[in-house]
């Protein structure tokens, strides 16, 4: 039996994230951006 | 000063070797006072869960509103990728729900969980992070298996590689002390992520064997140990990372000479299948036996003669550190941490990874060699026991702990 249902914890998880919460991870956003500029290519979809 | 600890994994608890090291780390530490909850994701990987509490969170729901989110980004190129970033998320949403505020550290067991942590946490709560595997050499291994025609350099530039060894660089950074087990891996970190050393603390795990001594009597209607025959013994998951494949080609060449042996191994894995067959193709059925997996690893551990741990990407695996307590001797491969473990000649042999010749010339030596054999377990055994101390382990944890505190 679950102890928490879905709506829950998205409530109890947006109360708690902090300030300035994103998704996606703004680190890996940069990585892709520096990647991006780094490859003239589109990314393939391999891997 | 006792302290409140969130042992935290984004892999599955129980299981594999976090969970042999969470385990004994949890036991010493309440024996100490401290108070410990351990968090990961359950079995069926469906949810997440505060294992000691017994409380359960449902990830899935999640799913459809990360994808839609994740949907639009540049980086996720592919499902593997998707569903890492939706498993990171996931995790996020839930550990940010359990009131982070009421530890005095959170102990990551990965860099995955180290970098969510440092994404969802109270920003005075610091984070150690064990690390007990090298994240993207095991991704490197995990793509040759299934593109097995693809070279190094067009694995390495894969997207899936190249994520997660970004992930794996931002989990170390967002670490505040790390803890590794083996100075491979210590120095894997300084040289290949530009770590500098004094973030990390190297010290061995610690074991307790007690528990492993104890099996139910009915185990032993399972398999046993042929008269005459000596039981070459592996305990290792069956992926390619893992040098299954290499003990097969080494088993058939001794198949040939001798014939007073056979060799049970113990695991599971995406290669079981193909291991079998491969097995069955090489005409050793009779010899080799997979015997998946089980709790009652001591059964086996007791009753063999040599370990055999033939990987090619390796730290410093639970299960030689078992063996060795069992009094077993080992033959390994050269492969990162495990030289650190096994001296060679005098606890066990090691070899070449990848090269199932000389391997094969180490079973045939030890088996050969009676006397040499036993010493080399007793030696094993001595050494380990030194080495592999829990109450160290402890000791040592709490000098991290409390650096970790000083920091913050």
């Amino acid at each position: 039996m679950k102890d928490y249902s879905a709506e829950e914890l998205w409530k109890k998880a947006k109360k708690n994230l902090p300030k300035g919460y994103q998704i996606p991870d703004p680190e890996m956003v940069k990585w892709m951006n520096v990647k991006k500029d780094k490859t003239s290519k589109p990314l393939s979809r391999k891997g | 000063m006792n302290v409140k600890i969130l042992i935290a994994t984004s892999f599955r608890i129980p299981g594999g070797g976090i969970w042999t090291f969470v385990r004994h780390l949890k036991n010493q530490l309440e024996l100490k006072g401290h108070e410990v909850d351990i968090f990961g994701q359950s079995p069926e990987l469906n949810d997440y869960h505060l294992y000691n509490k017994n409380q359960t969170f449902d990830k899935l729901p999640f799913r459809n509103f990360l994808i839609r989110i994740l949907g639009k980004d540049d980086f996720v190129t592919n499902n593997r990728i998707l569903n890492a970033e939706i498993n990171r998320y996931c995790f996020e949403f839930v550990t940010a729900s359990l009131n982070l505020a009421q530890y005095d550290i959170i102990h990551a067991q990965d860099v995955i969980a180290a970098r969510s942590f440092r994404r969802v946490k109270p920003r005075h709560i610091p984070i150690v992070t064990s690390v007990h595997g090298y994240l993207s050499g095991a991704i490197y291994y995990s793509l040759k298996t299934g593109n097995r025609n693809l070279s190094d350099e067009e694995i390495y530039q894969t997207d899936t590689y190249q994520y997660y060894k970004f992930l794996e660089r931002i989990g170390y950074q967002s670490s505040d002390l790390i803890h590794t087990s083996s100075r491979w891996m210590r120095n894997n970190i300084t040289n290949r992520f530009s770590v500098k050393p004094d973030k990390i603390v190297t010290f061995p795990y610690g074991m307790d064997i007690k528990e492993l001594q104890q099996y139910p009597q009915g185990i032993s209607s399972q398999i046993q140990k042929p008269k005459n025959k000596k039981v070459i013994l592996t305990t290792s998951r069956l992926v390619y990372l893992k040098g299954i494949h290499d003990l097969l080609d080494s088993l058939e060449r001794l198949k040939q000479e001798r014939d007073d042996w056979v060799c049970w191994i113990l695991g599971d894995g995406e290669m079981k299948k193909e291991l079998e067959e491969k097995a069955c193709q090489l005409g050793l059925n009779d010899r080799v036996f997979f015997l998946g997996t089980t709790q009652y690893v001591g059964y086996y551990l007791q009753q063999a003669d040599i370990f055999v741990l033939p990987s090619l990407q390796e730290n410093q695996p639970f299960a030689l550190i078992e063996a060795q307590l069992f009094g077993l001797p080992a033959i390994v491969s050269d492969s990162h941490g495990l030289p650190e473990l096994v001296q060679d000649g005098e606890t066990g042999f090691i070899f070449p990874a990848g090269d199932s010749k000389k391997l094969y010339s180490c079973l045939t030596e030890m088996l050969e060699k009676d006397t040499l054999r036993i010493q080399m377990g007793e030696r094993a055994k001595k050494w380990g026991e030194q080495h592999w101390s829990t109450r160290s382990l402890l000791h040592d944890v709490e000098n991290l702990y409390q650096r970790a505190i000083q920091l913050a």
